[in-house]
């Protein structure tokens, strides 16, 4: 029985791209807290690099440039050629608004850390924990997503989720 | 660690970084930046003339009596801690320990003796945080306990701060001492998360605030701190280090600090001379640690517009009749099957059982 495709308007190399950067991002993000050593993740063969906080915090920034990249080039897409017949469910709202946020509060703390520019400690705390807390419940809602077969997007094909056989954005 | 004769082009870079970034969050967050309408101040800076430094310890002495409120009253016995690999770090019953840095001593005097161009010398450097002007410890920490404030100041708030020791680690200098069994981890996960709080010269912030000037200049009897504008106490230390054949520590160590040292002595020749180690910094030239990120947070900058131009290329090469993919043959329409509309808009990928062989998985635009 030939089951029903689920159409998005994404290529696999693009989802996968979108999959690579937050991911990158996630496990950065993590370890910039300093889990690393205390933790003995340094101890794992090939893990070792977890607890270089310059590295982390310099691939953080890639991971960054990455998902801006690619956010301003699906919205773009989004915006001029997929809105109608791919629109978004309010999963995907929320999604994009975490993103948003994200990439809002993340922006400040770039800001933040060039030179000359000084924010007073308790906004520069307040960004920090939101930006975390963000970066949590994307990954939550993802976990959602996943756990009740929600879909991103509202057209009816894509609410039938199936196995995951070609790669949707995620 | 003397004038860097690149420091004008650095400058204007950095004022470009800045006008960006005042601009963005001037739009963002109204107030918080106060690069945003123009710093009305100048940070402030201590410069120190070594030449006069005797080691008398009275800046230090000065410095405990000063700061003795901040230092911390740990909560024994300590909890326990996972994995029991995790330290304590208990400097409560060292208090009287004045011959480096701790957490009750934030200013020590380390001394150098040596021969420099065939005569002995010794120099005596009154050593605590430099108080970077990119400063790491605060760009780095990831709970804000750690802050550059407007007169130049690095703080680290006590009330917040986890005793990760992060500060420490990405400090050149690894200025910020621990002590375990104070502060905010005691009411979160003593067991599995901080270990403290982290301490270091704050420069006498509170001092400073009420437009006194820090207790180590106050009480120092031989004058060899001045205190003052950035622009102003550079000029000094290059008129002093101009007049006196002298060396200068800190105007662009790790991309600038608000702590100058003026030596007649090189540095390099001071550094190999004097004890460093655990709390005992070292007088080596230190790069720009956040030169790489300032570069990245250009990219950062363009990147949503090169996105956007490549998304608005992309439909420009689709309605101008340029190259198309291979699955560019038939204009979406509605209503007419999902493979019609991956088709259509020539990148949607379809999923399922045949789905993958229709589509070309590593190519945007389908097969």
């Amino acid at each position: 029985m030939s089951a029903p495709q689920t159409i998005i308007p994404v290529s696999r190399r693009v989802a996968v791209a979108y999959v690579a950067f937050v991911a990158l991002l996630a496990v950065t993000g993590t370890m910039q807290m300093p889990l690393a050593s205390r933790y003995q993740i340094v101890a794992v063969p090939g893990l070792a690099w977890l607890g270089d906080f310059w590295l982390t915090h310099k691939l953080h920034y890639v991971g960054a440039v990455g998902l801006l990249t690619l956010t301003g080039y699906l919205t773009t897409r989004w915006v001029l050629e997929w809105r109608r017949e791919f629109a978004l469910s309010g999963l995907g709202w929320i999604r994009v608004g975490i993103l948003v946020l994200l990439v809002f509060t993340g922006a400040v703390r770039v800001l933040k850390n060039l030179p000359s520019i000084s924010f007073s400690p308790t906004p520069t705390m307040l960004v920090d924990w939101a930006h975390l807390g963000l970066a949590f419940l994307l990954g939550l809602v993802a976990l959602g997503r996943l756990s009740f077969k929600a879909s991103y997007w509202a057209s009816p094909e894509a609410s039938e989720r199936q196995p995951r056989d070609g790669a949707p954005i995620s | 660690m003397s004038h860097d004769p690149s420091s004008k082009v650095d400058i204007s870079r950095r004022n470009f970084l800045s006008s960006l970034g005042a601009v963005g969050l001037g739009l963002l967050l109204p107030g918080a930046a106060n690069a945003a309408k123009g710093r009305p101040d100048e940070e402030l800076v201590s410069l120190h003339d070594l030449s006069k430094c005797v080691g008398c310890g009275a800046c230090v002495e000065a410095c405990r009596t000063a700061n003795a409120h901040k230092f911390p009253e740990p909560v024994k016995p300590f909890p326990a801690m996972y994995p029991a690999s995790v330290k304590v770090e208990d400097w409560s019953g060292k208090r009287q320990v004045t011959d480096r840095l701790t957490p009750y001593n934030w200013l020590y005097i380390q001394t150098a003796r040596g021969q420099y161009q065939g005569q002995r010398f010794e120099v005596h450097i009154p050593r605590r945080c430099l108080h970077c002007q990119n400063p790491p410890c605060a760009n780095l920490c990831p709970w804000g306990a750690a802050a550059r404030e407007d007169n130049g100041i690095v703080r680290i708030d006590d009330k917040i701060c986890l005793g990760g020791a992060k500060c420490k680690t990405v400090c050149p200098w690894e200025i910020p001492m621990r002590q375990t069994g104070v502060g905010l981890y005691l009411k979160l996960l003593p067991k599995y998360a901080g270990n403290g709080v982290m301490f270091k010269c704050d420069r006498c912030a509170d001092r400073v605030a009420a437009g006194k000037v820090p207790a180590c200049i106050e009480g120092c009897p031989y004058g060899v701190q001045e205190f003052g504008p950035r622009s102003e106490m550079v000029a000094k230390a290059h008129a002093l280090a101009r007049n006196s054949g002298g060396f200068i520590y800190g105007e662009t160590e790790n991309g600038g600090t608000n702590s100058l040292y003026v030596s007649p002595v090189p540095f390099s020749t001071l550094d190999a001379a004097a004890t460093t180690g655990a709390g005992k910094p070292h007088l080596s030239p230190v790069r720009d640690m956040m030169a790489d990120e300032d570069k990245l947070a250009y990219a950062a900058l363009f990147a949503p517009v090169a996105g956007i131009v490549a998304g608005a290329l992309r439909l420009g090469s689709r309605l101008s009749g340029g190259p198309k993919n291979p699955t560019d043959v038939a204009p979406p329409r509605a209503g007419n099957g999902g493979e019609d509309l991956a088709n259509g808009f020539g990148n949607g990928l379809a999923e399922g059982p045949d789905a993958a062989k229709k589509n070309g998985r590593d190519k945007e635009g389908g097969r």
